[in-house]
């Protein structure tokens, strides 16, 4: 019988494309070919400004009277701070009640005597994080970068997209992020931890103003601390202590010094996007574009465990038994057969692999 | 419309959020039935980006188990079923996967026609994000600013009775209106108008050329009069046409299928409907999926679908952990060892790989907990829509129901079906007796697609195929002391033996009953409790359904109540699952 299976791409070298996009509508201020390094500006858009209401009848004391006749400023138009939006005109001029912005900014709506201002937008910049070139530009709204990279997916991740060099502070997969482990050569890198954190070594990650970090698993008790942390957190296989799959560790070890792209992805739980680290490699080292790997389980296929008492474990399949297997807990389900590279062999629900491509 | 040929063999597909399957249904002896069924990872995400190519890997699936070509070497579904055997004279789909429309409510008076708008939202897949309350000391720049902030589906407002006053009203939709502009054009919402119709026409021209307007019947005509199914109805076609035909690959997916891609608890709840119209019953069709929850019943001929939106045992678990707090769900775990630390982890887990299996008994019990949890808050929504009447004369508790139907990816597939009843037990406190059906293979959803396009086929494969009677549930309501006998027990089976059990109060019994027998069964509550034949106390005799799992009687009381004690209340949950033979 065939079975199909999610996909974790862990790829040490190929061509990447990935979209740069702006939050809203905005500037994109690169071109077809340009060359991006990471901290490059792709684009600009204006972060919307804060809303600020007046009553135009209350502050010109205007009782039953038309309001409209005394506004000097037409919705769209823009309006310093200490400009007069509204006046009224009394003892012949001498002394008129007048309405002023308390804002720079622009009125943008009007309802009966209620005058609606924002407060001047924020210019923001979108920086492309991935150094390489521009292959494609959708006007306004992002760009496509392409870079010989390798790519290494995680399960989850919060925070803005960030670049860093990476370092490794966890000596194997199984360690556990701790304060001691964190020192000043994680500073403004993206860190490489193991298999958790304690919320001491979050914290110093934190100190080291770090731009990014990557464990295995995590606690979910420090889930509000890694909320509130300025950088990317990306999590490798899942929730709870977990030591991160031998394909990305030694992927990612092999990049110790060189830059990265730390993507946290979406966890929108109706269209995830998977989090990944996206790492440039010289152009010789590619085999082959990105291509799109079977989703197919078949004999030989490499598959990481993502759930149960193997779980991180990765490795070869070498079978696929016709029939279901009955489990501890009492359920029989389709499975494979997983070599690890210990030489062990273990049988695994195909519901729990994920096939490495 | 259905193709000219004659339709025997058919492929059904439901694309759920995490899982797609493909049933294969076909004439066997002049008859429709259940063949077999495929299945493979939903792929409406990166990397597939593509519904469809979910669907052909399930297919594939279905090919290497039916030995059966269904697919040419475009990859274009063969129809009709050739003299070969190969293809397949007919296709039908429903989707599940997909987000919610996400909606802000805005109206006048919270208990009246913001109630009645809240309810007819729970009946269609939407996530509530915020709501607007118009009077008091309501800012209209907190409202325009929590609309732009969230960026909505639909701006949802109601209020004002017929013939009232529309000042109001007119307020609400200029500050819509100014949201509108501040969004960029394609994420402005749409606006339904359910609320007093003399308010159309104006917020008709305030809202002109800024946001689309669809006016629907008041749900509040009349302080004493509600009506959501138009408001209802609306917004299915909201959801039909910016969610669902919105999925990437969703056209390609329709082009198959000679009728309508119908959303998946539409489909579950037009089978609910024929259950409960071909035999005269109050049925709760029960519906835990990956990323949503949904109960659909009938009682007293009349039809409510709750759904869940966001609550499921998968991609639905961190909004259920969230909603229903680490706490909630894990006062349903026994694991000595566990934390609620770890209660989290397993459930956030899960939600990364809504498709895995527990392996450890921990897993499997958090997983449970969840569907309990998912369950309890989809009912507490579902609760205001059904009546209280004969069949329901507690407020606070469900109807009796006749038939509880279990369906979905999740409580169907446990290791047994004592655990899939106890979750039901546990979330839903069904009363009364009635009898509990399963959905085994997962067949009643498309099952609501396939009488589209060959009505026979639906009803032949939903007898024969798609529902297993599992057997009676008995579940008094009254509360005693611990111990104390809440009902007398005298079954009568067809070769006239007879067993006769005092069931004591905070207990659960089985009665064996093998599938497909009926046995004479005599009920004598004690006089604090009732099993819904007229009053506290009165007892009957009721022919009875056997099956897998026999005759359950639940004597736990209504409501059920947790012991507050760590070690009371994993004593209590340990002896609850011994008694059902967990």
């Amino acid at each position: 019988m065939k079975h199909y299976c999610t996909l974790t791409r862990v790829v040490p070298a190929a061509l990447v494309r990935r979209e740069r996009m702006l939050p809203t509508r905005g500037r994109i201020v690169v071109g077809i070919d340009d060359r991006v390094d990471a901290v490059d500006i792709i684009g600009r858009y204006e972060r919307p400004g804060k809303l600020v209401r007046l009553d135009a009848r209350t502050a010109l004391r205007l009782g039953n009277r038309d309001v409209s006749e005394f506004v000097k400023k037409r919705v769209g138009e823009s309006v310093q701070r200490g400009e007069i939006i509204a006046l009224k005109p009394r003892l012949g001029n001498l002394f008129p009640r007048a309405l002023v912005s308390p804002v720079n900014g622009c009125l943008v709506g009007m309802s009966d005597s209620q005058i609606l201002l924002e407060s001047d937008t924020e210019e923001t910049e979108v920086r492309a994080h991935i150094s390489g070139r521009i292959v494609s530009v959708m006007p306004e709204r992002g760009a496509v970068i392409e870079t010989a990279a390798a790519l290494v997916q995680g399960a989850w991740g919060i925070g803005e997209m960030s670049h860093g060099v990476l370092r490794a502070v966890a000596e194997s997969p199984e360690d556990v992020l701790s304060e001691d482990k964190v020192d000043v050569s994680c500073l403004g890198a993206i860190v490489i931890g193991g298999a958790d954190a304690t919320e001491e070594g979050l914290v110093q990650v934190g100190k080291m103003q770090a731009r990014g970090l990557i464990l295995g698993g995590l606690s979910a008790d420090l889930l509000d601390r890694v909320v509130a942390l300025p950088f990317p957190v990306v999590v490798m296989e899942g929730f709870g202590r977990c030591p991160m799959n031998p394909f990305a560790y030694e992927v990612l070890k092999a990049h110790v010094g060189h830059e990265a792209a730390l993507d946290p992805g979406c966890p929108d739980p109706w269209r995830p996007r998977r989090p990944e680290v996206i790492i440039p490699v010289p152009v010789s080292s590619v085999v082959a574009s990105e291509s799109q790997p079977e989703t197919l389980l078949r004999e030989g296929c490499r598959v990481r465990v993502v759930r149960g008492d193997r779980r991180g474990l990765a490795g070869v399949v070498t079978a696929l038994p016709e029939y279901p297997v009955r489990y501890d807990v009492g359920v029989s389900l389709p499975s494979a057969e997983i070599q690890a590279d210990s030489g062990d062999r273990v049988l695994v629900p195909v519901n729990n692999l994920e096939i490495i491509g | 419309m259905a193709d000219s040929y004659a339709i025997e063999s058919i492929l059904a597909a439901d694309c759920g959020a995490s899982t797609t399957r493909v049933f294969l249904l076909d004439m066997v002896d002049d008859q429709y039935r259940f063949v077999a069924c495929g299945e493979a990872p939903t792929t409406i995400a990166a990397p597939g980006n593509d519904i469809v190519i979910g669907v052909i890997q399930a297919i594939r699936q279905l090919e290497s188990i039916t030995g059966k070509r269904f697919l040419d070497d475009e990859l274009k579904l063969i129809r009709p079923e050739r003299s070969d055997g190969s293809g397949v004279d007919a296709f039908v789909a429903t989707v599940s996967a997909g987000p919610p429309l996400r909606v802000v409510l805005a109206g006048l008076v919270p208990e009246m026609s913001v109630a009645s708008a809240r309810k007819a939202l729970t009946r269609v897949p939407t996530l509530l994000e915020g709501t607007i309350a118009l009077g008091g000391d309501s800012d209209p720049t907190e409202q325009i600013d929590l609309i732009r902030q969230i960026a909505p589906d639909v701006v949802v407002m109601v209020g004002g009775t017929e013939g009232g006053a529309v000042q109001a009203i007119g307020a609400l939709a200029d500050a819509v209106a100014l949201a509108g502009k501040l969004l960029e054009r394609e994420r402005r919402p749409e606006l339904v108008y359910a609320g007093n119709v003399n308010a159309r026409a104006l917020l008709a021209e305030k809202v002109a050329g800024v946001i689309n307007f669809h006016p629907v019947d008041n749900v509040r005509p009349r302080l004493d009069v509600e009506q959501v199914g138009p408001l209802v109805e609306e917004l299915e076609t909201l959801y039909a046409d910016r969610k669902m035909a919105r999925l990437p690959g969703f056209g390609r997916l329709s082009a198959w299928s000679p009728v309508s891609v119908v959303p998946g608890q539409r489909a579950f709840g037009q089978i609910v409907q024929f259950v409960a119209d071909q035999y005269g019953l109050n049925v709760l069709g029960v519906d835990v999926g990956s990323s949503q929850t949904v109960l659909a019943s009938v009682l007293n001929g009349e039809f409510v679908l709750t759904v869940g939106s966001g609550w499921g045992v998968g991609l639905g678990a961190a909004r259920v952990l969230s909603d229903a707090s680490a706490s909630g769900v894990s006062r349903w775990v026994i694991g000595e060892d566990a934390s609620e630390n770890e209660v989290k982890s397993i459930s956030l887990t899960k939600a990364i790989y809504p498709r895995s299996s527990a392996m450890a008994a921990l897993g499997v019990e958090v997983e449970q907990a969840l569907a309990r949890e998912a369950l309890r808050l989809t009912a507490e929504r579902a609760m205001p829509a059904w009546e209280t009447d004969t069949h329901r004369p507690y407020p606070d508790l469900a109807p009796f129901w006749d038939v509880i139907i279990l369906s979905g990816g999740f409580l169907p597939r446990q290791a047994n079906f004592a655990q899939s009843a106890l979750v039901l037990l546990d979330a839903l406190q069904p009363i009364g007796v009635c009898t509990l059906v399963v959905d085994t293979i997962g067949l009643t959803k498309v099952l609501g697609a396939v009488g589209a396009i060959q009505p026979m086929a639906a009803a032949q494969v939903l007898e024969h195929d798609a529902l297993l009677t599992l057997g009676t549930l008995i579940c008094p309501v009254g509360t005693a002391r611990e111990g104390d006998t809440a009902l007398r027990a005298r079954l009568t089976y067809p070769d006239k033996q007879v067993l006769s059990l005092d069931v004591p109060y905070g207990s659960i019994e089985v009665i064996p009953l093998e599938a497909g027998r009926k046995a004479t069964l005599e009920l004598r509550p004690s006089r604090q409790f009732d099993i819904g034949w007229g009053r506290k106390g009165r007892g009957a005799v009721a022919e009875v359904d056997g099956g897998p799992l026999g005759i359950v009687i639940d004597a736990r009381g209504r409501p059920l109540a947790l012991p507050d004690g760590q070690d009371e209340r994993r004593r209590v949950l340990q002896k609850w699952r011994w008694d059902i033979g967990y």
